[in-house]
């Protein structure tokens, strides 16, 4: 069928053109960054200790902070989401059902940096004034006291950015599972009522059955919320010191670092290069994650455009 | 034992409709916040150009976004055009060829894209185009929004030639026409809404994208409508204006919100979605 060769020419403009704009995406950052990596980059992965002036680019802080935040998104975003995707196809009147699932879409489109903005002014005052100070209290606890203690509460903190992100995720996950949901046969769903099954019975034996969708949505979501740059470095309050297992604390990952310090970083080369390393530490983290979800879902890349 | 199950549907309702709660709440306070601002300025909002530091007012300074709101158009007009062309041949590689090893391998370069974080574009277009041109432009900050648009427009244009019927191709085929022929004039029109819907959408993901354009588009407070010159977006002007300590900047913040949700982003996604639906089978 390929002898035609306008089409072939036109089909192979459009491999060109990605494969284009997966090198233009990536090689820059391995150039401007080897010669980084080479003399730091033991440094960048084993050190906390981040002083770009006196050449000092301990990163781990970053790396850790980055997953400390998608771990805690995630686990707030699960629970959301799936709740969401029952909502809109199982529990909910019919005539509602399209409007929770249209809101929930409209929604997932609203940028983050509007999120971050609404976050800033809106939401972490409110959190600072009302909650915080009760979740203060939690820190005399053992074990899960440290999550909480800290000398001064401040709005912006790692628990305002990780409420605010697992509220940006929840409508992608929600998506992915709702999806899924709508392509449970209906056999399935009868069966169950005709052995006398209650409603509990069908949505615990679909979650069961779309078990593998369900974790494609939240692997994606959690993707996001890796990568999630403006609502982060707008909440988290961006403070580069050692990483604590903390969430009143403020803290800094990956992407926060390089959105803050990048345009200033280009007086030094080496700050630059040191973020556009952590960039590429960045990527790494993501793949793995989705090497991950590839192992337990089919077709992340359709899902995430649903999404 | 039937009172339990009752107790777990009673918590997913609590669970999903105060989510939906919330996320009401942001549209809501974008509404709350943005548009009075908008009414206070009126059209000077869209026409007047941004208003520098407090400490540099002399008398009464010009109030509006029209810098913004020109420069996001531009930014993500350069974008479009560059992913349109790409973003469509591939999106038709992926899906007629599908067994070909080439479409299968384009495939993954456009799950790839949309997997990295979207600040990667900043930066290595930064690096690529910045740095040569010794200045962030409109031009720059369209090529590193269109890294993240191509693989939207790829796949939607995939997803929409799959949902063709063999058989319509088939025929076409049958009756001697070339497979371009059938690919670009039979059914066109049984694919144009859904590659329009993927070109919204991307239009609408592209507008929002503050991280990419940090650092390659710069910053204008005047109109500019040259390429070359820096520009400023409502994104990254939310950003910008939202740290701010001046109660002006940050209403002008909301008020862009207001205009990047509501006037250009939320129309797009409407428009995208009943065009598919109106037109499946």
């Amino acid at each position: 069928m390929l002898r035609e060769r306008k089409l072939k020419a036109i089909v192979l403009f459009g491999f060109f053109g990605l494969l284009a704009a997966v090198l233009v995406l990536t090689v820059p950052l391995l150039i401007n960054s080897y010669d980084f990596l080479l003399k730091y980059g033991k440094e960048l992965l084993t050190s906390m200790n981040w002083n770009p002036p006196q050449n000092e680019y301990g990163g781990l802080q970053f790396v850790l902070g980055t997953l400390w935040v998608t771990f805690w998104s995630t686990l707030i975003a699960t629970p959301l989401s799936i709740s969401l995707a029952l909502l809109a196809t199982e529990l909910v009147p019919q005539k509602l059902r399209n409007l929770i699932a249209g809101l929930t879409d409209l929604i997932a489109a609203i940028p983050s940096v509007v999120y971050g903005y609404w976050g800033l002014t809106v939401f972490a005052p409110l959190l600072a004034n009302i909650v915080y100070p009760y979740l203060l209290g939690l820190s005399k606890l053992p074990v899960i006291g440290i999550l909480f203690s800290t000398s001064v509460v401040s709005p912006q903190c790692v628990l305002t950015a990780v409420l605010v992100l697992s509220l940006m995720i929840t409508p992608y996950a929600t998506a992915i599972i709702r999806n899924g949901y709508e392509m449970i046969p209906k056999d399935l769903v009868e069966a169950v009522y005709a052995l006398g099954g209650t409603k509990w019975d069908v949505i615990k034996i679909n979650l069961s059955y779309i078990k593998t969708t369900i974790i494609a949505g939240i692997v994606i979501a959690a993707g996001r919320a890796m990568g999630e740059t403006m609502a982060v470095t707008m909440l988290i309050g961006n403070n580069v010191g050692p990483f604590k297992p903390c969430l009143l604390c403020r803290g800094s990952t990956i992407t926060s670092v390089v959105a803050n310090e990048f345009e200033e970083a280009l007086l030094n080369p080496y700050h630059a290069k040191a973020l556009t390393a952590l960039i590429l530490v960045l990527i790494v983290m993501g793949s793995l994650l989705l090497v991950f979800g590839r192992k337990v879902g089919e077709k992340l890349a359709e899902a995430e455009i649903v999404a | 034992m039937p009172r339990l199950y009752k107790l777990w549907i009673a918590l997913i309702y609590l669970v999903g409709l105060s989510s939906l709660a919330v996320l009401l709440w942001v549209l809501g306070s974008i509404i709350v916040n943005g548009l009075p601002v908008i009414m206070k300025y009126g059209l000077d909002i869209f026409t007047k150009n941004i208003p520098p530091p407090m400490f540099l007012f002399f008398g009464k300074p010009e109030v509006g976004l029209a810098p913004a709101i020109i420069g996001t158009l531009m930014v993500v007009g350069i974008a479009i055009l560059i992913s349109f062309p790409i973003g469509l041949t591939a999106g038709i590689l992926i899906a007629e060829f599908r067994h070909s090893k080439v479409a299968k391998v384009a495939e993954e370069l456009a799950s790839t894209l949309v997997e990295v974080p979207t600040i990667t574009a900043g930066i290595s277009i930064y690096w690529l185009l910045v740095i040569p041109m010794h200045n962030p432009s409109a031009l720059a900050g369209g090529v590193a929004l269109s890294l993240i648009m191509i693989p939207y427009i790829a796949i939607y244009t995939a997803e929409t030639y799959k949902r063709v019927p063999m058989a319509i191709k088939e025929g076409g085929l049958a009756l001697g026409l070339k497979y371009s022929t059938v690919l670009f004039k039979v059914i066109r029109g049984l694919v144009l809404p859904g590659v329009v819907s993927g070109v919204l959408m991307a239009l609408a993901k592209g507008a929002g994208e503050a991280a990419p354009l940090l650092f390659t588009a710069g910053w204008n407070d005047k109109v500019t409508l040259n390429p070359f010159d820096q520009v400023s977006t409502l994104s990254v002007l939310i950003y910008k204006f939202g740290f701010s300590s001046q109660e002006l900047w940050r209403e002008l913040s909301w008020a862009a919100s207001f205009i990047l949700v509501f006037v250009i982003i939320l129309p797009l996604i409407i428009i995208s979605k009943a065009m598919v639906r109106k037109h499946e089978i």
